[in-house]
């Protein structure tokens, strides 16, 4: 049983503050919602309204059955976010106990080949170079994955991690006659677990809402990402308009792009998943921002 | 459990299996003896794409012995993807290219991306290079090299503009649209002054005149206030018409002031958008018919040419909707620009030069399939009401009305667009014989054949570039005060050195013109 709190004049300004806080966070989130479900010509007569004044599914109905295929879209954008994930954790796991292990003699070195390019990187365009002409990975589904499949920074942290468990631990699993890699896969990536689920939420989130990959590597429809589809509604409007003088074909052609009601759709439809990831995540996510912040 | 990790081990394999197979069976396909040709441009995405490529193929198979892959690249992000990949040397064959939108023709030209087509042109492309007015020819050329293939469109290559209004409401209040004509830019929107005001008393719910942060009616529109812009429009320097020799500061004229006031006074009155300076996207206010008065760069206007259909309606609405009445008050000029408006580009780097070309003049002259890639196949993807109006089929192909990058879509005979087959379409070909006449006869930019090389100016132009973005659409959209704000605006690029660009390009028209 918890003890009754006081209710008392900065308890009542500090949760005031904290429920504006939360309006303005979620009113937004909201009014799209209402946008979506809204008739396209009411959209137009009365302008935005959190409650549909007339409801309609019309621009769901578009989206899923538009040129523009969602449902596919959808598939990839899951397939890469989850294989992504995993594998991101896999091979930067591994890499940071390694780190962490003495028995690596050329960790120091191995450390700086690992920490020298978050200083320095080739750019934009021998990143490409090398993904297209050396990789030959582009338009393939793998260039969303391979991209951002390798960061130093989450190698540091998990490397932190790593070293907070203890060494007698790790012994002890090969006195009872584990191998590198069950100690490994029994042993320290289950203790690990915290500062594994915060990362790969991080991950989750990075490769779920990467269109700029897609953007660059990707020519075939079939393979394209949702966050891409998404931004790419978003901007080609005002691109269009912009450089609307070209030609007159292009004011018929900015009329048949998606209308408000689709491209708030397609909003919904991309944040819908990943905002669920949230709650599941939540305790390993508190758990884990505190990682590395103590040094023992 | 050795068993775990034995799984990974044939994991990876299977991750390295594939990546290697995908790689291999894209070399393969260039061993046929059919050239694959590559083609860029910016669309939408395209259903049934693959359906009409391979009807299309077949005909191209047939005429050159080649394929073409058309890639679809998505509007927003195309002149950012297609400068990548020419810095860094990946494969294309064809490319649609533009002056404008951050697609750089001329950058890209200067730098040897595109092949040199001056000879190639009147051998494999005879009936595309004589088509074309010789002054279009100058827009793409650089150094008296052709870089590109113009794509002559059915709306012209001559520039008028003009503006439109309700013709309901004018009639309703009374107003003497037709008073407009030729009337100079600022006295046009004095004159309109009176019209909107009334007009809103009786449409309170409508807004007087389009403002938004991605377009301004003076720094986008130099043809309405009878100058054009030397190099790119946004950057400053442009030249008048009545003294074609000095290059000007645009925003340093009285006309831009005058603009400026203007828009303030009827930002003030409620004419327009309070947030006109941050507003991105125009169109839902377009759809749900709220403008009184626009500007239009479509021609011929009500004035010459009754019935032309684009110019009763307003932008993006019907003319059941928004009933209108078009007037054009500029000059008839062909702009330096108005060739690299719309263009194809051949890859230097390409294998198959001579195909791509071939290419180009099969989609200039094949109206069959010129047709059948821009406007799918009769009956199925698009059909003629019975009273001969056309209309696209919904969720079948459609080109998204992009058929100006792909190539000319000119033509004399109509052979080249869909048109009613009605009298409302003999009337669309009538006003367009209008607009093929009039290019003939047509003004040419004093600029046409000039380059502007911004190397030299380089940081002076970013400078002024993040400049004019911030200060520009608060200025035109009336939201500050001109009085104080333009002498601000005017001092903050002088500290970022506009004079400079201004020099620079004064200093190399001068030596263009003495060279010629």
């Amino acid at each position: 049983m918890r003890e009754k709190q006081k209710i008392t004049v900065s308890n009542v300004v500090i949760h005031i503050i904290f429920i504006l806080l939360m309006l303005v966070c979620i009113l937004p989130l909201l009014l799209v919602l209402g946008i979506s479900f809204t008739d396209e010509t009411s959209l137009l007569r009365d302008g935005y309204h959190l409650i549909p004044k007339v409801f309609s599914t019309g621009a769901y109905q578009y989206v899923f059955t538009g040129a523009t295929s969602v449902l596919r879209a959808y598939a990839v954008t899951i397939f890469v976010t989850v294989v992504g994930t995993l594998c991101h954790i896999l091979f930067m796991g591994m890499l940071a106990y390694c780190l962490t292990r003495e028995e690596v003699t050329a960790r120091n070195k191995i450390s700086l080949f690992v920490y020298l390019p978050v200083l320095f990187n080739g750019g934009l365009v021998p990143t490409y170079i090398l993904m297209t002409r050396f990789l030959h990975l582009k338009d393939t589904v793998w260039v969303l994955i391979l991209v951002s499949i390798a960061s130093a920074t989450n190698v540091l942290i998990m490397k932190n991690f790593f070293k907070s468990i203890p060494q007698a631990l790790i012994e002890s699993a090969r006195i009872d006659g584990c191998s590198e890699y069950r100690t490994f896969f029994s042993i320290v990536l289950p203790l690990s677990k915290p500062s594994l689920a915060s990362i790969g939420l991080f991950v989750a989130i990075a490769y779920w809402n990467d269109w700029m990959t897609c953007s660059l590597y990707i020519e075939t429809p079939k393979l394209q990402t949702l966050q891409y589809l998404l931004q790419s509604l978003m901007n080609n409007i005002g691109y269009l308009q912009a450089n609307a003088g070209a030609s007159q074909s292009m004011e018929t052609a900015i009329l048949n792009l998606p209308s408000e009601g689709a491209r708030m759709a397609t909003c919904i439809l991309a944040v819908g998943p990943i905002i669920f990831l949230y709650p599941f995540l939540q305790k390993y996510f508190e758990k884990g921002l505190t990682i590395g912040a103590v040094k023992e | 459990m050795k068993k775990r990790w034995l799984a990974l081990l044939l994991a990876a394999a299977m991750v390295g299996g594939t990546l290697t197979g995908c790689g291999s069976s894209k070399e393969s396909k260039g061993k046929d003896d059919t050239v694959e040709l590559s083609f860029y441009m910016m669309n939408s995405p395209v259903q049934d794409q693959d359906r009409i490529m391979e009807k299309a193929n077949e005909i191209i198979e047939e005429k050159i012995g080649a394929h073409m892959k058309l890639v679809n690249v998505d509007s927003a992000t195309y002149a950012e993807k297609m400068n990548l990949m020419i810095n860094s040397g990946d494969p294309w064959d064809l490319c649609f290219t533009a002056s404008w939108g951050g697609i750089n023709f001329y950058e890209n030209a200067q730098k040897g991306a595109y092949a040199d087509l001056t000879e190639l042109l009147p051998k494999y492309a005879p009936e595309t290079y004589k088509r074309i007015p010789e002054g279009l020819w100058d827009g793409v050329k650089i150094d008296d090299k052709i870089y590109a293939s113009v794509n002559y469109q059915q709306w012209g290559a001559a520039s008028r503009s003009g503006f439109r209004l309700r013709k309901d409401i004018a009639d309703e209040v009374g107003f003497d649209w037709a008073s407009l004509k030729g009337m100079p830019t600022l006295d046009a929107l004095k004159e309109m002054d009176d019209f909107i005001g009334k007009a809103l008393e009786l449409h309170p719910e409508m807004i007087g005149w389009e403002t938004s942060a991605i377009k301004s009616f003076y720094a986008n529109e130099p043809l309405s206030w009878d100058m054009e812009e030397v190099g790119d429009i946004l950057t400053p320097g442009w030249i008048r018409y009545t003294d074609p020799d000095t290059v000007i500061n645009q925003f340093e004229t009285e006309e831009f002031k005058a603009y400026c006031e203007i828009m303030r006074d009827w930002y003030n009155k409620g004419y327009v958008r309070k947030d006109g300076a941050t507003v991105q996207d125009t169109s839902p206010d377009r759809k749900a018919a709220k403008f009184i008065a626009e500007s239009t760069t479509g021609w011929p206007d009500s004035v010459d040419f009754e019935g032309n259909a684009d110019m009763e309606r307003m932008s993006m609405c019907t003319k059941e909707t928004a009933p209108a009445v078009g007037v054009s008050n500029t000059r008839t000029v062909i702009k330096a620009g108005a060739g690299p408006n719309a263009a194809v580009a051949v890859n230097a780097q390409s294998e198959n030069i001579e195909k791509a070309v071939e290419l180009i003049e099969l989609l200039n002259t094949d109206d069959e399939l010129f047709m059948l890639i821009t406007q799918g196949e009769e009956g199925v993807d698009h059909t003629y009401a019975d009273d001969g109006t056309y209309s696209f089929v919904d969720g079948k192909y459609n080109f998204n009305y992009n058929e100006w990058q792909l190539g000319q879509s000119y033509s004399p005979d109509f052979t080249r667009a869909l048109y009613d087959r009605n009298e409302a379409g003999d009337k669309q070909k009538e006003s367009q014989t209008m607009v093929y006449e009039a290019d003939k006869t047509a003004e040419v930019s004093p600029l046409t054949g000039f380059v502007f090389d911004a190397t030299p100016v380089k940081t002076q132009i970013a400078n002024c570039s993040s400049i004019i973005d911030e200060m520009v659409p608060a200025l035109s959209s009336g939201s500050v005060d001109p009085e104080t704000t333009i002498p601000e605006f005017i001092d903050r690029l002088k500290t970022a050195g506009v004079d400079d660009i201004i020099k620079e390009k004064q200093t190399q028209l001068d030596e263009w013109k003495a060279a010629k």
